[in-house]
């Protein structure tokens, strides 16, 4: 049986996509990327994902849209979802948690304690 | 010898030098988008290479200067740009391992002597990734170059001194800044929320006597950004006695953001005030800092000649006083000639759109 946790993130900013995947598949994640919001809870539909990572200020739809897509989809509502956003933006931490994430990075992040918090929200699920 | 040219003659050679310049337009077009393919792919091609090569130098203890010297000198200028989105979105280990590539390598020297040249061009692009990767080294430089003659110039040192958080040259920065007609507010706000909130201490000792109404205003805003509390009562102060609106309303901003609950009596008279932006704003700082005394000031504001006011009144009552919106939809709905209670139902029917 195949024991990989997989998570769907959707960042708009490709290098740090990159060094997000290359962190995470390190820790022995398989990791699907949508550098936009478009597609993202298809994706998720699709995919079941165990976690996903949303970026809030995206192009074409914002993380928040997504969040509220997923969240109102029975089907995938009890998945995971952790926002990720710049500093100035923090207003919207609020609004993202009140429409059922789970947890919010603020950039700048430390990659470390990234990974660290996505263990620690799948570990105690 | 003089050519006689007569009026055919005369159009033909203005015809043939139209066409001589377009063709040079052309030429010149088509070569700049030839050199910036060429740079894009040499820069993808770098990428390529060097992506996992920086990605395994954060996980491991390569020393720096192991991995630039791999690196051609005239490639340091896409191993920076490529580096720049790191730079801005990581912190901890991660900053500090990616901000030694380039001051603890000779990328250092070779941005600082860039910075020491006469083009403004490599002056900006040095001073933008020296303060990037918080490079102590070009402390000095940056600090003389404030005193340049050239806008972009002052700009990047100063953005650059302030993610140094070079807090002595903070007032010179205000002071050149004046140098230059169209630094504005925006720009200097943009360079002093880099510094870290150690500023506000500073700020607030000088706002105690500044006049200028405009350092007032960004003095008051950056304590806004910073959520810097001590500076309440000196604000209030100047909220009160202030000519300019920008200060006033800064300062309303300023005071909503940290509820500071002692500015509900200069509220008080503020809701009255001429300039239809201020009374906006105290409105929409009652909803945080008011309380049922305001009730029926708030009430009079739905007669206000500006929209946004009687938007903001109807909002804070909504908000401030519990089962006023049963109240105000008997008034908007009981009123139908009447113009407030009209402007009430478009704001009530926005509201139920906007939910």
């Amino acid at each position: 049986m195949n024991n990989q946790k997989t998570i769907i993130f959707a960042e708009d900013t490709m290098h740090i996509a990159q060094l997000l995947k290359f962190k995470l598949e390190k820790e022995g994640f398989t990791l699907i990327h949508f550098a936009t919001g478009e597609g993202v809870t298809e994706g998720v539909i699709n995919f079941k994902p165990d976690l996903v990572l949303l970026d809030i200020m995206m192009p074409v739809k914002d993380g928040l849209t997504v969040l509220k897509e997923i969240k109102s989809n029975p089907s995938i509502a009890n998945i995971p979802v952790v926002l990720l956003t710049a500093n100035a933006h923090e207003e919207y931490v609020v609004k993202g948690l009140q429409l059922g994430a789970i947890d919010y990075i603020l950039k700048p992040f430390a990659s470390a304690e990234l990974v660290l918090r996505i263990k620690n929200i799948l570990k105690m699920r | 010898m003089f050519i006689h040219l007569d009026i055919f003659g005369f159009l033909a050679l203005t015809i043939f030098s139209l066409l001589t310049l377009v063709y040079l337009l052309v030429v010149q077009v088509v070569l700049l988008r030839l050199l910036h393919g060429y740079r894009a792919k040499q820069k993808q091609k770098f990428i390529a290479v060097w992506e996992e090569r920086v990605f395994n130098y954060l996980e491991n203890n390569e020393k720096p200067e192991l991995l630039i010297k791999k690196i051609q000198r005239r490639k340091y200028r896409y191993l920076l740009h490529y580096l720049r989105e790191f730079l801005l979105m990581l912190k901890g280990d991660d900053f500090d391992r990616l901000s030694a590539l380039i001051n603890q390598t000779k990328i250092q020297p070779f941005l600082i002597s860039r910075l020491k040249s006469g083009s403004p061009r490599k002056i900006n692009e040095a001073a933008y990734f020296l303060g990037l990767a918080k490079s102590g080294a070009a402390r000095n430089i940056l600090r003389k170059k404030l005193r340049s003659q050239n806008a972009s110039v002052f700009l990047s040192s100063a953005l650059a001194l302030a993610r140094l958080n070079d807090i002595e040259v903070v007032f010179e920065i205000f002071r050149n800044a004046y140098r230059f007609k169209f630094v504005s507010k925006d720009s200097l706000l943009v360079i002093m929320s880099e510094f870290s909130s150690d500023i506000c201490e500073v700020l607030l000792q000088n706002l105690k006597k500044e006049k200028n109404a405009l350092i007032q205003s960004i003095t008051i805003t950056l304590f806004r950004h910073f959520k810097y509390y001590p500076a309440g009562e000196i604000v209030l102060k100047i909220a009160v006695y202030s000519q300019n609106k920008e200060v006033t309303i800064e300062s309303i901003k300023y005071f909503t953001s940290i509820e500071f609950l002692k500015a509900a009596n200069a509220l008080r008279a503020l809701i009255n005030s001429p300039k239809a932006e201020i009374r906006a704003e105290v409105l929409k700082a009652l909803a945080v800092l008011g309380d049922s005394s305001f009730e029926q000031r708030i009430w009079d504001r739905m007669y206000d000649s500006e929209y946004e006011v009687q938007y903001n009144a109807v909002t804070t009552l909504m908000i401030l006083i519990p089962g006023s919106e049963e109240k105000i939809s008997q008034f908007a709905y009981g009123n139908l000639k009447d113009r407030a209670a009209a402007i009430v139902r478009m704001v009530l029917s926005e509201r139920s759109i906007k939910s």
